[in-house]
């Protein structure tokens, strides 16, 4: 490896620039992506929990017939909750905060092209999250759905302020989801390392590359719905509204169009960590780098083609259907080409059995099932019968557990040692495997059959001799079953933290730069920027070729002028390196900002207009500062 | 008030795969059609990934990935490029039989959503009922959907697919039911806190017997023949009960939205489907429907005991 | 901002005045952002148009459009001072016609806001009366608290700009804000086509 040295002395001035300021302040104002990153994944896994423990109240609840657990009302909000949470709060933020830690250090950058966006996003993220719970305080719960439809959820059917509190809380956590994928493309288009031409890239990050493009595409129609139907429940206006000119099928058709790429903006970047995964305990090169990386482009562009398979029961004409179906009916074939080429590597290499494998063989096995389900649901006669009953609450669970949950877990076993340079337990971990497995299929397979028997969703309870009771008690034991396995895992991240073994650099054997460093990595990840030659940087036998003068842009980041954070931009393409650019150290801007647009929406909330006057005003001014100040230490 | 141990009114629900009708069986058929493709088609990708994780673990990796990618062009391109066409096909030819436009000689019904009900009603005889739809077998039936309120969708598993019943649409539903019987339907699309208890019952009767019921149904009620139940009907006026309910000739109702119930008796269920039609259960959900069904529209009636016997014997006259 | 030299080919390229950097990576993918967001209102009017019987609905009647046209016209005017400072950025030269530019645009768009505010009352738009009155409230709201942004963005690089040359981070501001200003003229001319003129046909 032909890097440069630093003259001594400057080492120390690198890690002074990018040291974390101290004290409370210090870390209120934090920028790094691996802190930030790093509270975004406590974070989305703390609402994982909620919603998780919410899951098993309506489990309990479901276990058998006419019980008197829950009440409907209670019911009701648990089911919104839960979607809520496991959509918005957990499956959406956790692939982004796991990018926004470890992309940059696969990309071989110092940190995210935008520090104070990373903090400004997470902060409103769980501002957000905590907006939205701050609703069981007022009594107040949401009862109206994940996907919220009018007019149930208008003024008229929804009196009180739980629908605001559902609207608020979510437009302030896709608002943060924007500002992460906006980041994220930045991130890929202009921060790779020098020489890792677009075509060299880690596959996660054409993952995260077509995630971020479909949320910047796919988020904006339910920010304007949601403003759309507050405006309808707070001012008066009529969008929703039948009786006076609107049309109730307008929120439908703007939810799905941001509603079905979510369900790729979810899953995009678990395939990608299963891409990644792969290669590395199969101890060989993916095979088909090119046709998953067309493929994951393709899973983006047809999710926007099928929204309306979300609406096969609402008297949309025949044709229009047969339309969306067609497209529903060839997205399973990227994915397809992904399962082959992962299964084609697994084949081509020698496996090593640890862990992460175990949860990329059960997320294959589960995720196929829910991908021939799939198939079924985009039959529009077939899903007419399975639309809204406990089939499609199957299929979407083997999709989004299965394709989702299971690769993140394979991820936190795979990279949790690069956080804390602690190793998990392997026997601890493929215990919880299993547990998880099985309780997951014991949860989630009966499902099929009770909807099948015509027991639709969203019900608090059923009448006796249904003849769902017992397929719906095998789901709730399940569900236990599932619980522990998660909790094994929940211990096993916790006891490795302190008792893990020491993990090193590179426990794995990794292809990618993110092992190049050490665990946990410095603040400035690298010290001398690594020039790419190829696709497994760690892998080739002459991994870092200089083929760029190094003498000005290398020598500027390893002997910055002062204590400034400084990364190098590379050319779209190619990865020329372009110029290097200096970032911003650290900033009360993101908190403040978040603070006034709590205060503006708080203020909806209340109906005190006034307050969102005020808001808004601090918004503005803190932009104006924001823009103004450099803030990089400079 | 305890909700415990309630007398199961409605019928249980039928299974989609255990059809009643030509749409849900042409479905069913597809069903099967597609259980069964996918079901081999996901054993044999397992089949494929167990034989991957075990190929190979003693030996070297292998440089050549010529095998390795035709396995990904047939299975991940090919094998898709057949069965989802095929799939699509199947799916489409269904799809133009169900959704066939119903015969001249179909029935028309009406059918309006509410927060948590159904109102029924047969346009050609002018019958107006809630809860229960009466159809003959082996006649196509085609229903008008709306609502009144929010959302709902109208589902009879063994008879056909749900139809979204939407407020300021009107959509259609074409079915037939071959065999005599009665049918759970529900509603599934979340309506409000009692979307669970939005059922109602489909009853399948012979020709004959249809057209007698209707016949049944299209009569008033008639005047009440006895004291008591002459005082159940002027219970009836003075608690307000008539300012919602409609019974023909005696009450307008339409202050709010509720059941008509001039032909009460005749049915079998009460409040939408959750209780049998008896006077213990028609007693107490007078008193206190809250209690039984939390958020529901009905408000509950403080009424004397007296007061209730006469009411209920009126109530029960209304065949 | 330092720009430090480039590197790969034989003899280090200058830099040019100013590279498309992250900030200008990140002003375009929230144009399109801003773009999915007009996308999905501009389908809201023309589907709730499309099940309405009578459009405007009655009472209301078919918007005056001179009123607009001026107002149209002023804020498509604006872009030629906005191409001034884009290419004054551009090149980081700031004197001569910068601040006049920046000026003229700030004028022209405070005119066209305060013409289309008096505008509403005129037309007799009221959102809480009828879908049409609402469909105007969200897009010509969405339209003008764009347009207000990007005004405050002019009078911040009004403000900072200081002396003859720009620095790099004020070039970047600059173009910014003029393509963000651009979005502001585009976006106007779909949406007062869709409020103003497709009533008179359609």
């Amino acid at each position: 490896m032909t890097l440069l040295q630093a003259r001594p002395g400057t080492e120390d001035r690198l890690a002074a620039a990018w040291a974390t300021p101290r004290g409370l302040a210090g870390s209120l104002t934090a920028l790094n992506h691996k802190q930030v990153a790093q509270r975004f994944l406590v974070t989305a896994f703390v609402f994982f929990a909620l919603g998780g423990i919410q899951s098993l109240f309506m489990r309990w609840q479901l276990g058998s017939a006419e019980s008197t657990f829950l009440d409907a009302q209670t019911y009701n909000e648990l089911f919104t909750m839960h979607g809520t949470t496991m959509m918005f709060l957990f499956a959406v933020p956790v692939g982004e905060a796991f990018a926004m830690y470890f992309l940059p250090l696969m990309l071989g950058t110092r940190d995210l092209p935008f520090p104070r966006l990373t903090a400004f996003g997470y902060y409103i993220y769980v501002f957000g999250g905590i907006f939205l719970y701050a609703s069981f305080l007022f009594g107040e719960v949401p009862d109206g759905g994940w996907f919220s439809y009018v007019p149930l959820t208008g003024a008229e059917y929804s009196p009180g302020s739980s629908i605001d509190f559902w609207l608020l809380g979510v437009t302030f956590v896709e608002i943060a989801t924007i500002g992460g994928a906006i980041e994220l493309v930045v991130l890929i288009l202009r921060n790779r390392a020098p020489g890792m031409k677009i075509s060299r890239m880690p596959l996660l990050s054409w993952n995260v590359l077509v995630t971020g493009v479909s949320i910047i595409f796919a988020f904006p129609p339910l920010v304007v719905a949601s403003v759309l139907l507050e405006l309808d429940r707070t001012v008066g206006t009529h969008f929703y509204d039948p009786a006076t000119g609107g049309d109730a099928l307008l929120w439908q058709h703007l939810f799905w169009f941001f509603g079905h790429p979510e369900v790729y903006i979810v899953l995009l970047p678990g395939l990608g960590i299963v891409s990644t995964i792969v290669p590395v305990l199969a101890r060989t090169r993916i095979v088909g780098y090119s046709l998953i990386a067309v493929s994951t482009v393709a899973i983006g562009i047809l999710g926007f083609g099928v929204w309306v398979h979300h609406m096969f029961t609402t008297g949309l004409p025949q044709l229009g259907l047969a339309f969306f179906s067609l497209a529903s009916l060839f997205i399973p074939i990227p994915s397809a080409i992904q399962i082959s080429a992962w299964i084609a590597t697994l084949w081509q290499g020698r496996v090593v059995w640890k862990t992460p494998l175990l949860y990329i063989v059960g997320f294959i096995v589960i995720f196929v099932a829910g991908g021939v389900t799939g198939v079924m649901v985009a039959s529009v006669p077939f899903d007419q019968q399975a639309h809204d009953s406990y089939f499609v609450v199957a299929h979407f669970h083997y999709v989004l557990i299965g394709g989702m949950l299971f690769p993140v877990l394979a991820g936190l076993y795979f990279w949790l040692p690069k956080i804390t340079g602690r190793m998990l337990s392997e026997r601890s971990g493929k215990v919880s495997f299993w547990l998880t497995f099985v309780g997951f299929n014991l949860t989630f397979f009966p499902l099929h059959i009770t909807g099948l028997q015509g027991m639709p969703r969203r019900v608090y309870t059923y009448a006796e001799g249904t003849g769902w009771e017992t397929t719906q008690a095998l789901s709730t034991i399940g569900s236990i079953v599932l619980t522990t396995g998660l909790l094994a895992t929940l211990g096993n991240v916790i006891s490795s933290v302190r008792y893990g073994e020491r993990a090193g650099d590179d426990p794995w054997g990794g292809e990618t730069l993110d092992w190049w460093v050490s665990s946990p990595p410095p603040a400035y990840n690298f010290r001398a920027v690594p020039e790419v030659a190829g696709r497994s940087p760690l892998w080739d036998t002459r991994p870092f070729q200089p083929r760029y003068d190094p003498s000005t842009w290398q020598q500027e980041l390893l002997e910055p002028p002062g204590q400034v954070r400084q990364v190098v931009l590379t050319s779209l393409l190619d990865a020329v390196p372009e110029e290097v650019i200096t970032l911003p150290k650290q900033s009360w801007w993101p908190l403040l900002m978040a603070l006034f647009l709590v205060l503006a929406l708080g203020g909806v909330l209340v109906s005190v207009y006034p307050l969102s006057l005020a808001g808004l005003l601090g918004a503005v001014c803190v932009g104006i500062a924001w823009t103004w100040s450099r803030e990089d230490g400079s | 008030m305890s909700t415990e141990a309630l007398p199961v009114a409605a019928p249980a629900p039928g299974s989609v795969l255990d059809p009643v009708g030509p749409d849900a069986a042409s479905i069913a058929g597809l069903t099967w059609f597609m259980i069964v493709l996918g079901g081999l088609l996901w054993l044999a990708t397992v089949v494929f990934l167990v034989l991957a994780l075990r190929h190979r673990a003693h030996r070297a990796p292998r440089r050549n990935t010529r095998g390795a990618k035709a396995f990904i062009a047939v299975w991940g391109v090919v094998i898709p490029m057949i069965v989802l066409p095929a799939v699509f096909a199947y799916s489409l030819v269904v799809g133009i039989g169900i959704s066939r436009p119903a015969p001249p000689e179909a029935l028309d019904i009406e059918v309006v959503g509410y927060q948590f009900w159904w109102e029924v009603r047969y346009p050609d005889s002018g019958v107006v009922t809630a809860n229960e739809v009466h159809v003959p077998v082996g006649r196509p039936v085609q229903l008008q959907l709306t609502s009144a309120d929010v959302i709902h969708s109208l589902w009879v598993p063994p008879v056909s697919g749900k139809v979204d019943l939407v407020p300021g649409r009107e959509n259609t539903m074409t079915f037939q039911v071959d065999e005599p019987g009665t049918y759970l339907g529900e509603c599934a699309e979340f309506c409000g806190i009692q979307h669970a208890r939005m059922q109602f019952v489909l009853v399948a009767l012979p020709e004959e017997e249809f057209q007698e019921h209707l016949l049944a149904l299209r009569l008033a009620s008639g005047t009440p023949d006895t004291d008591l139940e002459r005082a159940g009907r002027d219970v009836f006026l003075a608690a307000s009960c008539g300012d919602c309910h409609r019974v023909e000739d005696v009450s307008e109702g339409g202050v709010a939205p509720a059941p008509d119930l001039t032909h009460l008796a005749s049915r079998e269920t009460i409040a939408a489907g959750m209780l049998e039609n008896n006077r213990g259960n028609l007693a107490g959900w007078i008193l206190d429907p809250q209690g039984l069904k939390p958020g529901v529209r009905m408000p509950p009636n403080n009424l004397g005991g007296d007061e209730l016997q006469a009411l209920l014997a009126y109530l029960e006259s209304l065949e | 901002m330092r720009t430090s030299g480039y590197a790969g080919d034989p003899a280090p390229r200058p830099a040019p005045a100013i590279a498309r950097d992250s900030g200008w990576w990140g002003m375009q993918l929230t144009l399109w952002v801003l773009i999915s967001m007009l996308a999905a209102l501009i389908f809201s009017y023309y589907y709730l148009r499309s099940g309405a019987q009578a459009w405007p609905p009655p009472p209301a009647e078919d918007p005056v459009l001179w009123r607009t046209g001026i107002a149209s016209a002023l804020l498509v005017l604006s872009a030629v001072p906005t191409v001034v400072v884009h290419v004054a950025a551009r090149s980081g030269r700031a004197g001569g016609r910068l601040p006049a530019a920046l000026a003229a645009a700030l004028v022209l768009g405070a005119a066209f806001l305060a013409i289309q505010l008096a505008d509403y009352p005129a037309n007799d738009i009221d959102p809480q009366r009828d879908v049409y009155g609402s469909l105007v409230l969200a897009l010509a709201g969405f339209h003008h608290i764009n347009a207000v942004l990007v005004l405050i963005g002019f009078a911040v690089v009004a403000l900072k700009v200081r002396g003859d040359r720009m620095r790099p981070r004020e070039q970047q501001m600059a173009v910014i804000v003029a393509h963000y200003w651009y979005f502001v003229v585009g976006s106007w001319l779909v949406i007062a086509f869709t409020l103003y003129l497709t009533p008179r046909f359609w």
